[in-house]
C-alpha cells in the first residue's frame, strides 16, 4: 500500500480542489426577495486528482457529490474555494477564457436519454461539440466521429440513428463517446451506469477503465454504488451532507473504514451471497436538511458515538494511516 | 408447508403497433406460507407485470391462467370481491412512495381510510390503529406524522407509511415492487430490517421484485429468475447464488463487481436484452449465450428439476440429466 502512494505521488496531479465550497441561497419575503437561508451544498470539499487516476465521489442522495462535478465544470459559479487545473485556477478564469479550456473538461451525466438531444442522430450529436471547437471539418470530421463511435464499441451502420431507437447501454456508450472528442483530460462521470441493467453495467465499467488505460484521461467518478466505486477507482472521497469525511485509497477504504459513516455505508451493501448475511450497522435517523446545517460534526444526530464535542465543534481531516484522512473527533 | 399464492401458467400479453407483446409468457410458480421468494431479473423481463397480473391491476389484452391466493382464482374475480381481498389478502407495495401515497391528503387520513374499507370500526377506532402501525414500523413522532402531508416526509419514512398500509389486515401476501430502489444505502437497510421484523411477527409471506441481486440473497428463501417473460431458473438462494445451472443467472452473478477482491476487469454478457416484441426462437437466451448448442436456437427447452427444489430452463442442463 505504501508502494502505491509512492507511485501516486510521483504522477502528475491533474486537478487539485481545495476548500471549495457552493451554498445555494434561498429567497423568502414577499416583496424584497431577501437572502435568508443558505442550502449548504458543498462545504470545504478538497482532494487531488492524478492524471490518468479515478477519484471516486461517494455519498448518499442530496449529500453534494454531484454538485462538486458541476461546480468543477463551472455549470454552477462557485461560492469559495479555488480548482487548479493543470495549475491554473479555473475558477479565476473569465467565462470566455474558459470556455475555451473546457474542451480538457468534460461530463457523462447519468440518464444518456435526456442528455442527447432526440432530433440528433447520435452522428450529428458527436460531431457537433467537435464542430463548436472548430476541431474537424468535412471528411477528417466523420473520418474521427466513427473512429470514436468504434472506440466505444457502436456500430458504424447506427450512427445514423436516433436516441429513442438505441437502449440505454448503448446511448451510455454514445455519450462517453461525446465526451472523448474533444481529447479532454479530465471527465466528471456522473453516475454514469446507475440507469443501466445489471447486465449492462460492467459492460459500460469496463469501456471507462479501457479507455482510460489508452488515453490517460482522469475520472472524478461520483456515484453511490459500492462495488461499482470499488472496481473503477484509486482514491475514493466519502462526502456526507456536504462535507467530505473520510478519504483514502480505494484499498485501504475498503480494508479499514475509520469514519462511523462509511463503516455503516460499507456494511449497508446487501452481498450476493447467502452466507454472508452478517450484522448490519442500521443506522438511526435519515440525513438531515443541509439548510444551515448544524456547527458541529453533520453526522452527530445519526452517529452511534457521538458526544458533547461533536455537537458543538466541527471535526477537521486528520490523516490517521499515511494517505487515509478522516474528519472525525473519536477516531 | 400450505401455498398461500399458486401461480399456473400465466399468460399476459399486450398488442401493441410492432406486435404481440409477450410480457409474462406461460409461467408458473408458488409461494408457501411465511415464505420469502425473491423474482429477480433485468428491467423489461416481465417481473413487475407478473406482480401486477397478479394483483390484478393490469388492463392486458390477453391474460390467461389461474392465480390462486389460498385456492380462490383471482382471475375469475369480480371486482367487488377483488376490492374486498385487495389490501386484506394480498397488498403491495411500489417503488417510488412518493407517486402511490396520495398529495393532496395527510398520510392519517389515507391510513384512515384503508383500515376502515377493511375493519368494522369508527373513525377514532381507526385512528387509535394507525397510530400503532406507525409505532410498529418505527416511525419517529408516530401522533405528528398522521397530521402531515407526504411532502413532508422523507423517502425512507414515506416507504415506512406504505409498509403499515400494506399490514393494516396481517395479510398472507405481501408483494415488494423493487421496495428499496428509490432510496440511499443506509435507509435500504433499515427497511430491509423492517420487512424482516414483520415476516417474523406476522408470518407473512413476501414475493419481493428487484434486480438487486444483493438484496435477494441478504432477505429471501428462494429465487426465481426471470429472463424476457419466461422463469429460466428457482431455487432456494443457495442453490442459485452457489450453484447456479442456468447460463444467465450463472452470467448475472459472475458480471457483479465484488466489494471483497479488487478485480482486473470485469466479467459482461455480451449484447442487450432482446425487445419483448421481436423475441428469437428457440431458448430466448441463446444470442447472448456463451455455451449454446444447436437446439438452443431451435426450440425452447423444457423445465426440468435438477435437485429438489431446483428447477431450470436450459437444454444443456437436460443433456447433463439423461
Amino acid at each position: 500500500m505504501t508502494n502505491q502512494s509512492n507511485n501516486t505521488n510521483e504522477k502528475e496531479v491533474v486537478l487539485r480542489v481545495e476548500h471549495l465550497k457552493k451554498y445555494f441561497p434561498i429567497k423568502s419575503g414577499k416583496i424584497l426577495d431577501r437572502k435568508v437561508r443558505h442550502l449548504c451544498a458543498v462545504d470545504d470539499v478538497s482532494f487531488t486528482l492524478n492524471a490518468g487516476d479515478t477519484f471516486a465521489l461517494v455519498g448518499e442522495s442530496g449529500c453534494g457529490k454531484t454538485t462538486v462535478g458541476k461546480t468543477l465544470l463551472r455549470f454552477y459559479e462557485p461560492t469559495a474555494g479555488s480548482a487548479y487545473f493543470e495549475g491554473k485556477d479555473i475558477f479565476a478564469m473569465s467565462k470566455e477564457e474558459f470556455r475555451q479550456y473546457r474542451r480538457n473538461m468534460q461530463m457523462i451525466f447519468q440518464d444518456p436519454m435526456s442528455s442527447l438531444n432526440p432530433r440528433m442522430t447520435i452522428f450529428d450529436s458527436v460531431a457537433d461539440v467537435m464542430k463548436l471547437h472548430h476541431m474537424y471539418e468535412g471528411e477528417a470530421l466523420s473520418r474521427r466521429v466513427y473512429e470514436l463511435l468504434d472506440m466505444v464499441g457502436l456500430p458504424n451502420w447506427l450512427a445514423k440513428r436516433y436516441p429513442h431507437e438505441f437502449s440505454g447501454g448503448q446511448l451510455q456508450r454514445a455519450c462517453i463517446a461525446r465526451a472523448l472528442a474533444l481529447n479532454p483530460k479530465f471527465i466528471v462521470c456522473d453516475e454514469p451506469v446507475s440507469a443501466l441493467d445489471v447486465s449492462i453495467q460492467s459492460q459500460v465499467l469496463n469501456l471507462l477503465t479501457d479507455i482510460q488505460k489508452d488515453t490517460g484521461v482522469s475520472y472524478l467518478f461520483i456515484s453511490h454504488g459500492l462495488p461499482a466505486v470499488k472496481y473503477i477507482s484509486n482514491n475514493i472521497g466519502i462526502m456526507y451532507m456536504g462535507k467530505l469525511v473520510e478519504t483514502a485509497s480505494s484499498e485501504e477504504l475498503f480494508c479499514n473504514p475509520i469514519h462511523p459513516y462509511t463503516q455503516a455505508l460499507l456494511s449497508a451493501v446487501p452481498k450476493p451471497d447467502p452466507d454472508q448475511r452478517s450484522e448490519k450497522i442500521i443506522l438511526q435517523g435519515e440525513v438531515t436538511s443541509p439548510i444551515d446545517p448544524p456547527t458541529g460534526c453533520r453526522f452527530a444526530s445519526r452517529c452511534p458515538y457521538a458526544t458533547e464535542q461533536c455537537k458543538s465543534a466541527s471535526p477537521e481531516m486528520r490523516e490517521v494511516v499515511p494517505g487515509h484522512f478522516v474528519a472525525c473527533f473519536q477516531r | 408447508m400450505q401455498n398461500v399464492l399458486e401461480v399456473k401458467n400465466l399468460k399476459t400479453y399486450f398488442f401493441t403497433d410492432e406486435g404481440i407483446a409477450k410480457a409474462v409468457d406461460d409461467i408458473s410458480f408458488e409461494i408457501g406460507a411465511g415464505e420469502t421468494v425473491g423474482l429477480v431479473g433485468e428491467s423489461g423481463c416481465g417481473k413487475s407485470v407478473t406482480s401486477l397480473s397478479v394483483m390484478r391491476l393490469l388492463k392486458a389484452h390477453t391474460m390467461e391462467g389461474q392465480i390462486l391466493l389460498e385456492g380462490k382464482d383471482l382471475n375469475n374475480m369480480s371486482e367487488r370481491e377483488l376490492s374486498k381481498t385487495r389490501g386484506k389478502d394480498i397488498s403491495m407495495i411500489f417503488q417510488d412512495p412518493m407517486t402511490s401515497l396520495d398529495p393532496c391528503f395527510t398520510c392519517g387520513y389515507q391510513m384512515r381510510e384503508t383500515i376502515l374499507q377493511h375493519h368494522d370500526v369508527d373513525k377514532q377506532q381507526a385512528d387509535k390503529m394507525a397510530l400503532e402501525l406507525l409505532k410498529s414500523v418505527g416511525i419517529p413522532d408516530p401522533k405528528a406524522t398522521l397530521r402531515r402531508y407526504p411532502h413532508e416526509l422523507s423517502g425512507g419514512q414515506r416507504q415506512r407509511i406504505m409498509i403499515a398500509m400494506a399490514m393494516t389486515c396481517n395479510t398472507k401476501l405481501l408483494i415488494a415492487d423493487e421496495p428499496t430502489t428509490a432510496l440511499d444505502m443506509t435507509i435500504q437497510a433499515q427497511i430491509l430490517n423492517l420487512m424482516r421484523d414483520i415476516r417474523k411477527e406476522h408470518n407473512t409471506a413476501i414475493l419481493m421484485i428487484t434486480h438487486d441481486l444483493g438484496v435477494v440473497a441478504e432477505l429471501c428463501d428462494r429465487v426465481i429468475v426471470m429472463y424476457c417473460g419466461k422463469i429460466v431458473e428457482s431455487g432456494t438462494v443457495r442453490q442459485i447464488f452457489h450453484s447456479p445451472m442456468h447460463p444467465y443467472t450463472r452470467d448475472l452473478l459472475a458480471s457483479l463487481p465484488s466489494l471483497d477482491v479488487k478485480q482486473d476487469r470485469l466479467n459482461t454478457i455480451s449484447g442487450v436484452v432482446p425487445s419483448i416484441t421481436a423475441l428469437p426462437t428457440g431458448c430466448r437466451y441463446h444470442p447472448r449465450c456463451s455455451v449454446l448448442c444447436e437446439a438452443c436456437s431451435r426450440e425452447y427447452p423444457e423445465m426440468i428439476e435438477v435437485e429438489p427444489g431446483h428447477k431450470v430452463c436450459c437444454h444443456l442442463c437436460e443433456r447433463k440429466e439423461s
